[in-house]
């Protein structure tokens, strides 16, 4: 469904160029759950990020449900990222002024007609879904790490995405509260959601039916999971 | 909740911010406003100070034979035919003219030409009241006539015939009396005599009849090019002479305060437009990670735009609202205090209300175009400072 083929991406700052990617090819078929794994610098969130069409590669292809996303028009991305993927981070991204109920309904307050009331229940219905019921009305200020980060999932699920890209969802959670978004992801990806996850805990990654390890811009090795 | 729900909220969180910035903008656009009608006000009462410094319309019968002229107005050779209007048509019909608002003074006169001590000298009968109003310049040694048969004399024409307070002058079948000496002015009212008209059409038998009229016209709101057309409408047998080099300097003057009162009330406002955008530029820099996120979201460059733009909007027309009612409400205090009130013509004009909020809805999406189109051409992982 995903295919990226030898990306490559260059960083100039300050005058100095970093070879981040050097030719970097990950596939991810439908319902897959993928980990990425690797030392801190080897450029996992650069690859996620192009994955995700945040970020443009310097070179090679992106083949999208058979669309070609590195020729596609700026207006395609937005439609790509409005129905087709959602992603999540370790700083949860919330809107600080908006209850969990309205952050969820985020990717839908673009329009000017107003949201009605079958989206407003699926808000609800999304967010029992993530186990924050009862806590619908809530601003993220109110609520714990864990639980921001469910909002955060639930956000990335109303748009009912093909798939999930979570960059150390992880990262910023207790082992307990870990623990539970990753078996909140399983659950979903059993759903039929397809998982993209950057972790670096080998225990995590192996919820992964794949599980790519990366090293210094390059694909070290690629693990399939029996489990 | 739609894409305006975001703007809202934001206006509705930093209140002290989005006050400040309705605050400046309201004052700017209050007092273009305010400066605007209470200028209005004054340039009318201003000119209608100077309005005492001379008539700027005069209207005469249509004459084909000589002239003599007199100040300006050229009435037929006395030795010959001479041709009148009719006082009290001539009168109404001017003021019935459909600017008469516009209409300050009309001072109809009647020229007489008789003999004192075998001297020949010019009377001119005139409506006191009227002549004083477009002739301020004047000053009466002696007293101003308080009777009907009371006259006063030019300095010069005193000299020559000498004349003095209480002397009697025959006019006609009457007797009139000199009640005061004008002191030199400069014109030719300096060789003349003045007579209240009706005294003066009784004793020489002109009933209602006079030479020409004096009219001193306010040109505050209208040309007097149609206030001259509007009055040879209403008496076809006359001929109309406009002093345009009078009407235009008093113009003039009046646009002079006008333009330096709206340019005042511009640098105001344009540090509104300043204030506005570097407001903008600091939401947008401290909002970068909202940014990121709906690009994330799929929203495009152009509803980001949109977003912030509306901001902006937002507070522009609040302060259109606020700053043209406060520049209605206030000038009409003001001009309470400085008691012009009496000439206030300052009406509550709802075009002007929609066009000002308009007008200022534009202007404030305009000074916040750079920030937001900053804003909109954020890609998602330079609004995340570190992801
Ligand atoms: N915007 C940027 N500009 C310049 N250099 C960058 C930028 N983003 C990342 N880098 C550099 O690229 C390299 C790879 O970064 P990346 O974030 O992809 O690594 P990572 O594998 O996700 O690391 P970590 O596990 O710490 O998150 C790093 O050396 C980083 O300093
Ligand atoms: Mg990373």
């Amino acid at each position: 469904m995903l295919n990226l083929k030898d990306i490559h991406k260059t960083y100039t700052a300050d005058g100095v160029s970093a070879k981040v990617l050097k030719g970097v090819s990950i596939d991810v078929s439908e319902g897959e759950f993928v980990s990425i794994v690797g030392k801190s610098g080897s450029g996992k969130s650069t690859m996620m990020n192009i994955m995700s069409t945040l970020l443009e590669p310097d070179d090679g292809s992106i083949l999208f449900k058979g669309r070609e996303l590195t020729k596609a028009s700026s207006a395609e991305i937005n439609s790509v990222r409005r129905n087709d993927i959602s992603v999540i981070f370790q700083a949860y991204h919330l809107f600080p002024y908006l209850t969990a109920t309205e952050n969820v309904l985020l990717p839908f307050m673009q329009g000017f007609a107003p949201i009605g009331k079958a989206l407003r229940e699926e808000a609800f219905e999304v967010l029992s879904r993530v186990g924050l019921s009862g806590k619908e009305n809530r601003l993220p200020g109110k609520l714990s790490g864990g639980e921001q980060q469910r909002v955060a999932i639930a956000r990335a699920l109303i748009k009912k995405p093909a798939v999930l890209f979570a960059d150390e969802p992880t990262g910023s959670l207790d082992s307990k509260t870990g623990n539970a978004i990753i078996d909140l992801l399983k659950e979903l990806n059993a759903t039929g959601l397809a998982v993209v996850m950057v972790t670096h805990s080998p225990e995590y990654a192996k919820a992964g039916h794949t599980i790519v390890s990366m090293e210094d811009g390059l694909v070290s090795g690629i693990e399939k999971n029996a489990g | 909740m739609n894409i305006f729900t975001l703007p809202f909220r934001n206006l509705r969180r930093k209140l002290l911010r989005t006050g400040i910035l309705v605050a400046v903008f309201t004052l700017g656009i209050l007092s273009v406003v305010l400066l605007y009608n209470v200028s209005r006000t004054i340039g009318h009462s201003l000119e209608e100070k100077m309005t005492a410094f001379g008539a700027n319309v005069v209207i005469y019968p249509k004459t084909e034979s000589l002239k003599i002229s007199y100040g300006g107005f050229s009435m037929g050779n006395l030795a010959y035919q001479v041709k009148y209007l009719p006082e009290k048509e001539t009168v109404s019909a001017i003021h019935s003219i459909e600017l008469n608002k516009n209409i300050s003074t009309v001072a109809p006169k009647l020229l007489e030409l008789i003999h004192y001590k075998n001297k020949p000298v010019a009377v001119i009968g005139v409506i006191f009241a009227q002549e004083m109003r477009i002739k301020s310049y004047w000053s009466v040694m002696g007293g101003k006539p308080d009777k009907a048969d009371g006259v006063i004399a030019g300095s010069r024409a005193a000299e020559h015939l000498g004349l003095k307070t209480g002397d009697i002058i025959p006019i006609g079948e009457k007797q009139f009396v000199v009640s005061g000496v004008l002191k030199p002015t400069g014109t030719e009212d300096d060789n003349s005599i003045f007579a209240d008209l009706h005294s003066l059409q009784a004793a020489v038998n002109k009933p209602n009849l006079i030479n020409y009229a004096d009219v001193a016209a306010l040109c505050a709101g209208c040309p007097i090019e149609d206030i001259v057309h509007q009055i040879s409408k209403k008496l076809p047998n006359t001929e109309i002479n406009a002093m345009q080099n009078i009407v235009k300097q008093r113009m003039a003057t009046i646009q002079t305060v006008q333009h330096l009162v709206l340019g005042l009330g511009g640098v105001i406002l344009l540090t509104a437009c300043f204030m506005l955008a570097m407001f903008m530029l600091a939401s947008v820099n401290e909002r970068r990670n909202e940014i990121g996120i709906l690009r994330a979201l799929g929203y495009s460059g152009g509803k980001i735009f949109i977003i912030f733009s509306f901001e902006s909007l937002i507070i522009g027309a609040l302060s259109g609202i606020l700053g043209y009612a406060g520049g209605y409400l206030g000038s009409g205090e003001l001009l309470k205090i400085l008691s012009l009130g009496e000439n206030a013509h300052i009406t509550f004009n709802w075009l002007h209300l929609l066009v000002t909020v308009a007008a200022v809805s534009v202007l404030s999406v305009c000074a916040s175009a750079f920030p937001a189109l900053k804003a909109a051409q954020m890609r998602p992982t330079d609004a995340f400072s570190r992801i």
